[in-house]
């Protein structure tokens, strides 16, 4: 009785473990995180799973950063030129939104390659 | 009973841990060293930079950190007391020579030439018109055509001439501005760091300026280039795609410098007209050549730069004889999201974004 519980608690186990391992393996798109820097430091990491609409305090002003189906885009900012706002979205490692008046910078860290080294 | 069942977890869990850790590490080995990117965003100069190396001491990164702000403050600033353009600015005495060092000479030299390639469109004395639009400060205005008329009797750069060691500009009130090719002056500046360095590859963006050097360590493939993506100029929602294009660099021989200009970063729109921060001094207005964005790629990080400005300056056409004389092949895209390529990269361009098309 005794073993046979403990059998299966070790096949349960092990089984948690392959699955969580191949679901790490498999789906390479996951665990992409967008990381916010104000002046050079970071100040906030979100899942770019997760949706959501975000207020990053900058220097002398803020923006606003939303996170929508799998991509980081800029929706506004109270700088005069809105630099930000019109880099587009991004979703890729190594992609960044730049906000030069408020020292923001957003990247996306980890997940799938983008297909430039460079911009 | 429970000391065997927490055994056996015990067991099972380190098994699972085991296994997880042995193929993290398999994983690991093929992309770990000298194949793995380093890479930092941050800004210097007024913009955005860029570095991505591969292998090699990544020390260099605030290397060029520190250079590129050395830069600013010390040479081409024309914002920063006591930057020797600052000083020129605020020194000089009218039809005197002005002393400055040999490199500076030669990028201001360097300048007036391209000036006289590119009809007197591409002038180094245009802050003052700049100025009165003030595109970069985030004016939205047209200024009055007096005011743009006053500004134009302080701009021309055939009042200003240089020898190896000395600058001269014949008449008062006049200022350097190295803004339309200090992107690139940088680039060039960075070479030296980043070659006395042990990275093998390396990509620095400064704003619009690319500097490409080495090789990208391909993963068992023989692809060695670096792919530098052209900014889509016109992105009307977050549907579109950032980059319309991508170019493959190869800087396995010689660094490669990759440079852009547009209408689409600094601007504004004024009864559906869009006015941008590339000013024409012949006219006092913004270029208007049909051209929106523009990319030269040398040997040569301020040739760059200043080309791919001049190509917004004079359009397609008259750019490809200057293009032609400096060595440099360039991707232009105009108004109708057609994109030129010159030959020598015609085989190295892709589309991102179908909406552009290729012209012959």
């Amino acid at each position: 009785m005794v073993k046979k519980r403990d059998f299966i608690l070790a096949a349960v186990l092990l089984i948690i473990g392959i699955i969580a391992y191949l679901c790490m393996k498999l789906l390479p798109g996951t665990g992409s995180e967008v990381k916010v820097y104000v002046d050079g430091k970071e100040t906030a990491s979100y899942r770019l799973e997760t949706d959501g609409t975000y207020e990053i305090k900058g220097e002398n002003g803020s923006n606003t950063l939303v996170i929508r189906d799998g991509e980081a885009m800029m929706k506004d900012a109270d700088c005069p030129d809105r630099l930000c706002v019109k880099q587009g979205s991004i979703n890729k490692n190594g992609e960044s939104i730049v906000c030069l008046p408020h020292k923001v910078i957003v990247t996306v860290e980890g997940g799938d390659e983008a297909d430039y080294d460079i911009r | 009973m429970k000391k065997s069942s927490l055994k056996i977890f015990i067991v099972c869990t380190a098994l699972v841990m085991l296994g997880v850790g042995i193929a993290w590490i398999a994983g690991k080995k093929g992309t770990a060293g000298d194949t793995e990117a380093v890479r930092t965003d941050g800004t210097a100069m007024g913009t955005a930079i860029s570095v991505v190396t591969y292998g090699g001491d990544s020390s260099v990164h605030d290397e060029i950190y520190k250079r590129l702000d050395e830069l600013e403050k010390k040479y081409l600033s024309f914002r920063v007391e006591g930057s020797a353009i600052y000083n020129i600015n605020n020194n000089y005495t009218p039809g005197q020579p002005y002393e400055l060092d040999e490199k500076l000479a030669g990028y201001i030299d360097l300048a007036l030439r391209v000036g006289d390639d590119s009809d007197g469109t591409f002038d180094i004395t245009i802050r003052p018109l700049a100025d009165v639009w003030g595109i970069e400060d985030g004016k939205t205005e047209v200024p009055a055509e007096t005011d743009i008329a006053e500004a134009l009797k302080n701009v021309g750069y055939s009042h200003v001439s240089a020898s190896d060691t000395h600058v001269v500009i014949d008449r008062k009130d006049m200022m350097l501005d190295l803004g339309s090719m200090g992107k690139g002056i940088a680039c060039d500046e960075l070479y030296d760091i980043v070659k006395a360095s042990s990275v093998t590859g390396a990509c620095v963006s400064v704003g619009g300026s690319i500097l490409v050097y080495g090789k990208k360590p391909g993963n068992g493939s023989e692809d060695t280039e670096f792919k530098v993506g052209i900014k889509n100029p016109r992105i009307d929602d977050t549907d579109t795609e950032s980059m319309c294009g991508i170019l493959s660099i190869d800087a396995s021989e010689k660094p490669v410098y990759v440079s852009t200009s547009g209408d689409y970063e600094k601007y504004f729109i004024k009864d559906g007209r869009r006015y941008h921060h590339i000013l024409n001094p012949k006219t006092g207005y913004p270029a208007d050549t049909g051209i929106i964005s523009a990319t030269v790629v040398c040997d040569s990080g301020a040739v760059s730069d200043a080309l791919s400005t001049v190509c917004i300056l004079i359009g397609r056409e008259s750019a490809a004889k200057v293009l032609e004389k400096y060595d440099a092949e360039a991707v232009m895209i105009d108004e109708n999201k057609q994109v030129y390529i010159t030959k020598g990269l015609a085989d190295r361009f892709t589309i991102n974004d179908n909406t552009y098309k290729t012209v012959e």
